[in-house]
Parts: structure tokens; C-alpha cells; sequence
């Protein structure tokens, strides 16, 4: 299986060689989709895990035991569906075929699997209804 | 023309709760099962809608006097600037005006601020005269203090709309969003086989006093939108329509926030989502021909939009199914395509406008005059 989140590094762990970590003692396999590492701030990575369901909760449970947080993509790029108006412009920007409009009810929605958390529909969305804590 | 029932007697069905109403979406399946004849035989109305941005709009505000009273020259409200040049206490507060120290926030936020109820600034100055001595004035307003607020858009609700591209090799940011260099993205903005003034191409029943529900509220067509200039052209053995518009009016304090939204897009600024239904009422099996239109039966041209010439080169013509489907052609590539116009929200508007005439609270008013056929379309000299 496979498992995309959002891991914040505060500053002081920036340091730590976690993608290694996670490949040699979880064997997992890694894709990094977004990352900002800079020596002294926070650091953050959109990454995906591949292995068993195993390897990966035990990967997730060994970075937020060094003190690392883990974040699935829902909670950080959020979709107001209050100020959304579904029009749907997003959806041609968005480099990863995330957003899509349902083909009946023509309602947006986010695949969370498919998001890269690039930040392009947040930009451009015209009534601010998109927020990316990156 | 075979003229099958009069507005008088729509409006006796709709008081008597007997009318059959459905939308432009529900009328396309209903022709095609029992043919245009007997359709228009047991429909009354279609209702069409549109939900887009459309920067052509504002509202006319008259604040009451103060004590004591001033004549308002130079006025803001929450920093975005409002027209000075009218009555003392009367102004224009336009949809795109922008506020001095915020280019996200215009006169379309300041707008639906007060539809949601929200206090606003008002802070106006004055020469002072004998008559109104006043020279500044500070204050907060709500939309339920002002004595009106008569919402007036000179340009909206335009009957079909370019499909814009950009050939050029960086990203161009204007009022149809940010469009992806060569040729990544393609963006359009009109509800197709909803929309009001492509479902009646020839500007038959929408006209001058045409009654229609504007931001939810009962509005008017006031006049022919600016740049009114229908014209007509065959594409893939389709009439493609385009160029007519309407301006419409209405009471900003009977609307509601869910078909009126602020917008700002990144690099052009402020705009504001308007959401217009109009019902058309079936006169005859010529205008049946007109609300059973289908987006594959629609056309519009793409515009590549990295040009800065006013007549922009036309790439080539599309379909709304195929824009609405999410990918064109042009020149043999494929271009992903989206639009900033809802047809969530456009539907919502024609089920809202149609469940209103069902329950006999909106009926219909015929146009006490046409739009014009013939109008100027100039470019400005330079």
C-alpha cells in the first residue's frame, strides 16, 4: 500500500537523515513530491510511503517519536465548502488531475491521493476557498 | 410564428399553481422523447441560469443625511473608494474598485460584506457648503441603515464568451485566471446549455422589463447590456451566437450572499460572482427550438490571450460539451480545460427560479421592448 503525508521538522531536527531512516531500518520505499529544509527553520516534506501496512505505521510511529510531525494531506490542505463555489477553474491548473468536478452533480472535490500539495489551486482559486499550510 | 399560449396565460397558470415549469437542463431530455411539438404543447416555462463573474456590476447607495449634513465628495467604504460625483449623499460603489491598502479586497467584498450583515466603514470629506457644512465624516454602516441599495449592472450575462488560451511561454494572469503557458490550460465562463441568452439566441422573450431573479432576488433587464452587439456566424453546421448582453437591476437588501460572491483573481483583481435566472416562457415551438440546446450544439471560439491587441487571434472553435468534458483541441493538441463560470451554481439558480414559479411567487412579465439588433461596436481611438 501506499501512503502520502505531510511531515513538519521543527528546527531543531532539520538535521536528522529521516528518509534514510525510512528506507534501510522500515524498508520503505520513498517519493518526495515537495520539500522546503533550510538549516535553523522548520522544515517540510510531501512524501509517500510505500510498503506494507505494517512498515508503514511503524515508519510514521518512528518519525513522530523524534519529536517530528505527521500530517495527513487532509488536514493541511483544506477546501472550504463554504466559500467554494464550484466552479471548477482549478481544475485545469492542477498539475496532478487532484481536482475534479463530479460529472453529475458537477461539485469540487480534492483526491488526496493524486494532491502533490504544489499550491497552484490555492493561488489561483478566486474566492479563497483552497488553504495550504505549507 | 405559431403563437401556442400568452404571458397572460402562463401567469394564470402560475397563480393557479397549474403551470409546468423545468429547466433548460430538464427540457433536453423531454424533446428528445416526445419531439419539440408536443413538448411545447404541455411546457410553460424553462428557466435558465448563470453563475459567473461578471465586472461590470455595483450598487447605487444613498446613506441618509448626517447631523450635520454633509455633501459627499470624496468617499470610501472600508477603504475601497466609492464614486463622489452624484447627489450628496448618493454614490456608486462599483464591483472592481480596489481598497488603498488591500489589492484582494474591492467593492464586490464590501458588497457581499453587507448582504452577510457586516458593518462597514464609511468615511467620506467635503468642501462644505452653506447647505451642507459638514466637512468629513467617520462612520459604520450596515446594509438594514442604508435607504437603499439598488443594485445596477451595466453589463451582465453575456450570451456566450471567448475560451481563453496562451501561446506565449510563461503563465498570464487575467480576468479569466491564470492561464498555463503553451497552450496547458484552457478557460471558459458561461453555463453553456443553461445559460440565459444562448437559450434564446435571437433575444426574443429577453427584453427590456424582462423579469428575472437577480442574486436571488426579483430584479429586471433595465436596458441592453454595454457592448450589446449580437451577431451570428455557422460553425460545424451550428449557429453560433454571441455578443448580446443585458444590464439589470434589482434590490441589493432582497438578495442573498449564495448567489453573489467577492472574487479576486491573482494579477487582474477584484470581480464579483453573479448569479442570474431567467425564465422563458414557451411561446412557440420557435422558442422550444432556442432552451432545447445542447453544449455539443453550442460553439465558441478560443482566444490566445498572450496577444495585448484588442483583436486577439482566434485559434479555432470548440463545443461546451468538449470544454465541459475538460479537454479541447486546437491544432491537434489536446488542452486541459475548466471553467470560472459554476454550472453547480447555475443549476441551483434554475431549480431555485423554477420551484419559485411553481409555488406562484415569481410570474412572468413580457418585455415592453426589444433589445436592439443593430448597435455600435467602435474601438477607441488613440
Amino acid at each position: 500500500m501506499k501512503k502520502k503525508v505531510i511531515i513538519t521538522f521543527p528546527p531543531n531536527t532539520v538535521d536528522k537523515p529521516l528518509v534514510y531512516s525510512l528506507m534501510k531500518d522500515y524498508g520503505l520505499w520513498i517519493n518526495i513530491h515537495r520539500a522546503i529544509i533550510e538549516p535553523q527553520k522548520h522544515g517540510k516534506i510531501v512524501i509517500e510511503l510505500r510498503g506494507d501496512k505494517k512498515q508503514i505505521e511503524d515508519g510514521i510511529k518512528f518519525v513522530k517519536d523524534q519529536g517530528i510531525g505527521v500530517n495527513a494531506l487532509e488536514q493541511d490542505v483544506i477546501l472550504d465548502r463554504d466559500k467554494c463555489v464550484d466552479c471548477g477553474v482549478c481544475t485545469s491548473i492542477c498539475p496532478s488531475n487532484a481536482l475534479k468536478l463530479d460529472k453529475d452533480t458537477y461539485k469540487l472535490s480534492i483526491d488526496y491521493d493524486e494532491c502533490v500539495v504544489c499550491g497552484s489551486c490555492a493561488e489561483i482559486c478566486p474566492v479563497n476557498a483552497i488553504s495550504i499550510n505549507f | 410564428m405559431k403563437l401556442i399560449r400568452t404571458y397572460d396565460e402562463i401567469n394564470k397558470r402560475i397563480e393557479n399553481g397549474e403551470a409546468v415549469v423545468v429547466t433548460a437542463e430538464e427540457i433536453i431530455g423531454m424533446v428528445e422523447e416526445d419531439g419539440q411539438e408536443r413538448t411545447a404543447n404541455y411546457v410553460d416555462v424553462v428557466t435558465t441560469g448563470t453563475f459567473s463573474p461578471m465586472c461590470s456590476s455595483g450598487v447605487f447607495i444613498n446613506f441618509g443625511h448626517a447631523e450635520p449634513p454633509i455633501r459627499m465628495q470624496k468617499i470610501t467604504m472600508n477603504d475601497v473608494p466609492a464614486h463622489g460625483g452624484l447627489a450628496a449623499v448618493d454614490t456608486y460603489l462599483g464591483a472592481t474598485n480596489v481598497a488603498k491598502e488591500d489589492p484582494k479586497y474591492g467593492g464586490a467584498h464590501v458588497i457581499e460584506d453587507l448582504l452577510r450583515g457586516k458593518e462597514v466603514n464609511v468615511t467620506a470629506t467635503s468642501v462644505g457648503t452653506d447647505c451642507y457644512p459638514r466637512k468629513e465624516i467617520n462612520t459604520w454602516v450596515r446594509l438594514d441603515d442604508l435607504n437603499n441599495a439598488i443594485m445596477y449592472n451595466p453589463r451582465n450575462c453575456y450570451q456566450n464568451y471567448n475560451v481563453a488560451v496562451n501561446t506565449s511561454q510563461t503563465s498570464i494572469k487575467t480576468y479569466m485566471g491564470t492561464l498555463l503557458p503553451n497552450l496547458g490550460s484552457a478557460h471558459f465562463s458561461t453555463s453553456g446549455q443553461l445559460s440565459p441568452l444562448l437559450n434564446d439566441p435571437e433575444l426574443a422573450t429577453i427584453g427590456i422589463g424582462t423579469r428575472i431573479m437577480l442574486c436571488g432576488a426579483q430584479g429586471y433587464v433595465s436596458w441592453n447590456g454595454t457592448q450589446h452587439h449580437p451577431s451570428v456566424q455557422m460553425v460545424n453546421g451550428h449557429k453560433m451566437y454571441s455578443g448580446g448582453t443585458i444590464s439589470v437591476i434589482g434590490d441589493l437588501k432582497q438578495m442573498s450572499h449564495n448567489y453573489l460572491r467577492a472574487a479576486y483573481l491573482p494579477g487582474y483583481g477584484v470581480s464579483i460572482f453573479i448569479g442570474i435566472g431567467i425564465p422563458i416562457p414557451i411561446m412557440s415551438t420557435d422558442v422550444l427550438k432556442g432552451v432545447c440546446v445542447k453544449d455539443e450544439e453550442l460553439y465558441t471560439k478560443v482566444v490566445d490571450y498572450s496577444s495585448h491587441k484588442v483583436n486577439k487571434p482566434v485559434l479555432g472553435y470548440v463545443n461546451y460539451k468538449d470544454l465541459r468534458d475538460g479537454k479541447i483541441k486546437v491544432d491537434g493538441r489536446d488542452i486541459p480545460s475548466s471553467s470560472i463560470s459554476s454550472y453547480a451554481k447555475a443549476r441551483e439558480i434554475c431549480n431555485e427560479l423554477k420551484v419559485r414559479i411553481g409555488r406562484g411567487e415569481f410570474n412572468l412579465q413580457a418585455p415592453i421592448e426589444q433589445l436592439p439588433k443593430e448597435t455600435m461596436f467602435n474601438n477607441l481611438k488613440v
